[in-house]
C-alpha cells in the first residue's frame, strides 16, 4: 500500500516537472528585461563626446566633407540633415541613442523594441530565419537576434542582433553625421546586463558603412526604470518645422511662416488666385 | 525505507508546487493571438454602415450640428477634423479600425497591440493594477485589462476599459467627432472567433459626451501566418499642410497649392524677400 503510495507520488513529482518543463513560453531561459529603460549619456550617437567634431567619426575623405558642409549649415540656422526636424523616424542605429525611454518585450521568436521617442518600433527575429532577399527597406531596418549564454551558465544573456535593409534619409545624430547614399548600412549589436551594475543594459554598437574608413564601433548604457510612466512622443503634435519642396521653414507660435535663415524667400504661391490675408 | 520515501516526494512535491508558477508564465492558458491581422470590413467606424451620416451615430444635437458643418467642409473640398491628414495619430477607439496591420503580443502583465499606421502602440495592463490618480493623457490612452475564461478554463475574452484619451481625434477619416472633453470612455471584448481561429473580433463600446447613449460596433480582423511587416512613417510622404489653421497641399514638385476654391495664401509677413 506504500509501496503503490510512494510510486503515485513520485509520477506526481514526474509529471509536475514534465508539466512545468513543456510550458512553451519557458522565460527561465532568457534575461529579465522588463520595466523601462533609459538613455546613459549624452544625445550624442556615441553618448559621451559633444555632438560634432569631438565625435571624430572615422568618415571618408568625401563624407567628412559633406558633414562639414552640413556643420556650416547648421551653424547658418538651416536644417541640414536632421531628418528628425521633419519628423521622419531617427532610425537605426540612431534610435539606440534612446531619447526617451525605451521597452524590450522578449519572446522566444522576435525580441519586441518600443522606444517612445517617435514611437518607433523594433522587432528582432530571434527564430533562426535568413535575411530576406526581398525585403522592403525601412528606418528601423529587419533585425536578427541571437542568443547567446555567454557565461555558460545555462541561461541566455546577451542578444547579438545584426541589422540591414536600412532606408534614408538617415543621420547618426542632430549634428547629421552622414550614412553613405548607398544604403547599405549593417548595424551589429551586443546586448547584455553591465557585469558591475545590472541596473544598466550595455550595447555594444558597430557600425559599417561605405561612408565610413573602418567600422565604427561605441557602447551605449541605458539606466532600468522599474515602475515606468510611459509617455507617448507624437512629433508631428507640436512640430514647428514645415518642409515646403527644398525649403524648411518654421511656424511662428501663432502659426505664421516664418524663415530659417537670412534673407530666405518665401514658398512659391503661384497656384492661388487670391491675396495674402 | 519505503515510508521515508514516500513522506521525501510528498515534500518534493510540496516544495515544487509553490515553484512552478514562477518557473515561466503559462502561455496555454491565454488564446493564439499571434501573427499579423489585418481589417477584414471597411475602413468605416461602423463596418456595417456606410460614411458619414450612415453611420447613424446616436449624436447629441450639438456634435450633430457640428458634424454637419465639417461634412459641408470636407464637400467644398476642406479637410476638417481629419487629424490624421497632419499626420497626428488615429487615437482610440479610431486605432481599431486597423488601416494597415496589427500584431497583438501577450504576456501576463500587459498586451501590447502593435499597430502599423502612424506607428501607434497599446499597452492593456492585465496586473491587475488600479486607475492612477493621474493619467497623461494620450491619443492611445490608458488601458486596463482583464481576462475572462472560457468553457475550458482557458482565457477567452480579453476585456479592456480605455480611458485618458487625448485630442483631437474623430471616430474615423469623414471627420465624425469626439467631444472637446475628451472624457471618453473605450470598452472593449477582444476574442477569436469561435468557429474561424484565423478571425479575431473587437466589441467596441465607445463612451463619450457627443453621443446620447453608449455607441457599440463590432469589427472583425483577419490573421496571416506569414506575415510581412512594413513601416509606415506618415510624414515621409504627406503632402497635406496646416499653416495657420489652413489645410494646404504640396504637389510633386513641392509647390503650395489651395485645398478649396479661392483659398488665400498663407501669410508671408515674416519674409522680407519675395517668393521664389
Amino acid at each position: 500500500m506504500l509501496k503503490q503510495g510512494s510510486t503515485g507520488l513520485v509520477a506526481l513529482v514526474l509529471l509536475l516537472l514534465a508539466a512545468g518543463a513543456a510550458r512553451a513560453a519557458d522565460d527561465s531561459k532568457y534575461p529579465d528585461w522588463s520595466g523601462g529603460w533609459g538613455r546613459v549619456g549624452n544625445g550624442s550617437f556615441d553618448g559621451v563626446n559633444p555632438q560634432g567634431p569631438a565625435e571624430k567619426p572615422p568618415l571618408t575623405a568625401e563624407y567628412q566633407a559633406r558633414w562639414e558642409a552640413t556643420l556650416e549649415a547648421q551653424k547658418r540656422g538651416e536644417i541640414s540633415n536632421n531628418p528628425v526636424e521633419r519628423c521622419l523616424p531617427p532610425g537605426m542605429p540612431r534610435t539606440m541613442i534612446v531619447i526617451d525611454p525605451l521597452e524590450i518585450i522578449i519572446t522566444p521568436k522576435t525580441t519586441y523594441m518600443l522606444a517612445s521617442y517617435m514611437m518607433e518600433q523594433r522587432r528582432i527575429y530571434t527564430d533562426g530565419r535568413s535575411f530576406p532577399k526581398d525585403a522592403e527597406p525601412s528606418f528601423s531596418g529587419y533585425s536578427i537576434g541571437k542568443w547567446e549564454d555567454s557565461e555558460g551558465k545555462g541561461r541566455y544573456d546577451t542578444l547579438a542582433i545584426e541589422t540591414r535593409l536600412l532606408k534614408s534619409p538617415r543621420a547618426y545624430d542632430p549634428s547629421g553625421i552622414p550614412f553613405d547614399d548607398d544604403n547599405q548600412t549593417v548595424v551589429k549589436e551586443r546586448l547584455s546586463l553591465d557585469k558591475t551594475n545590472p541596473q544598466r543594459l550595455r550595447n555594444d554598437i558597430t557600425v559599417e558603412d561605405h561612408a565610413l574608413t573602418h567600422p565604427w564601433t561605441i557602447t551605449r548604457y541605458y539606466q532600468h526604470v522599474k515602475d515606468p510612466k510611459w509617455s507617448e512622443y507624437i512629433c508631428t503634435e507640436n512640430n514647428n518645422w514645415v518642409q515646403i519642396g527644398k525649403e524648411s521653414y518654421y511656424l511662428s507660435p501663432e502659426g505664421l511662416l516664418m524663415p530659417t535663415a537670412k534673407g530666405q524667400p518665401g514658398p512659391d504661391l503661384r497656384y492661388f488666385n487670391q491675396p495674402a490675408k | 525505507m519505503v515510508r521515508r520515501l514516500s513522506i521525501g516526494a510528498l515534500l518534493l512535491v510540496a516544495a515544487l508546487l509553490p515553484a512552478l508558477p514562477a518557473r515561466a508564465w503559462d502561455d496555454s492558458r491565454y488564446p493564439d493571438f499571434k501573427g499579423q491581422w489585418t481589417r477584414a470590413d471597411s475602413a468605416q467606424f461602423d463596418p456595417t454602415k456606410g460614411a458619414g451620416l450612415a453611420q447613424q451615430v446616436p449624436y447629441n444635437e450639438e456634435y450633430l450640428a457640428r458634424f454637419k458643418a465639417i461634412a459641408a467642409n470636407r464637400g467644398s473640398g476642406g479637410l476638417d477634423a481629419n487629424w490624421t491628414a497632419g499626420c497626428l495619430p488615429a487615437g482610440m477607439p479610431r486605432a481599431m479600425i486597423v488601416y494597415e496591420t496589427m500584431e497583438i503580443i501577450v504576456t501576463p502583465e500587459t498586451t501590447y497591440i502593435y499597430l502599423s499606421y502612424m506607428n501607434e502602440f497599446r499597452r492593456i495592463f492585465t496586473d491587475g493594477r488600479a486607475w492612477p490618480d493621474y493619467i497623461e493623457p494620450s491619443f492611445a490612452g490608458y488601458s486596463i485589462g482583464k481576462w475572462e475564461a472560457g468553457e475550458d478554463g482557458k482565457y477567452a475574452v480579453l476585456d479592456v476599459e480605455t480611458r485618458g484619451l487625448k485630442g483631437p481625434r474623430s471616430f474615423s477619416g469623414d471627420g465624425l467627432p469626439l467631444h472637446d472633453d475628451d472624457e471618453t470612455i473605450v470598452k472593449e471584448r477582444i476574442f477569436l472567433d469561435k468557429a474561424s481561429p484565423d478571425r479575431l473580433h473587437d466589441e467596441i463600446v465607445t463612451i463619450d459626451h457627443a453621443l446620447t447613449r453608449p455607441w457599440t460596433v463590432f469589427r472583425t480582423y483577419k490573421r496571416e501566418h506569414n506575415p510581412f511587416w512594413s513601416e509606415f512613417v506618415c510624414a515621409e510622404n504627406n503632402n497635406q499642410l496646416v499653416i495657420n489653421g489652413e489645410n494646404y497641399y504640396l504637389n510633386n514638385d513641392g509647390y503650395l497649392l489651395p485645398t478649396r476654391k479661392d483659398q488665400p495664401p498663407p501669410d508671408l509677413k515674416f519674409f522680407k524677400q519675395p517668393p521664389n
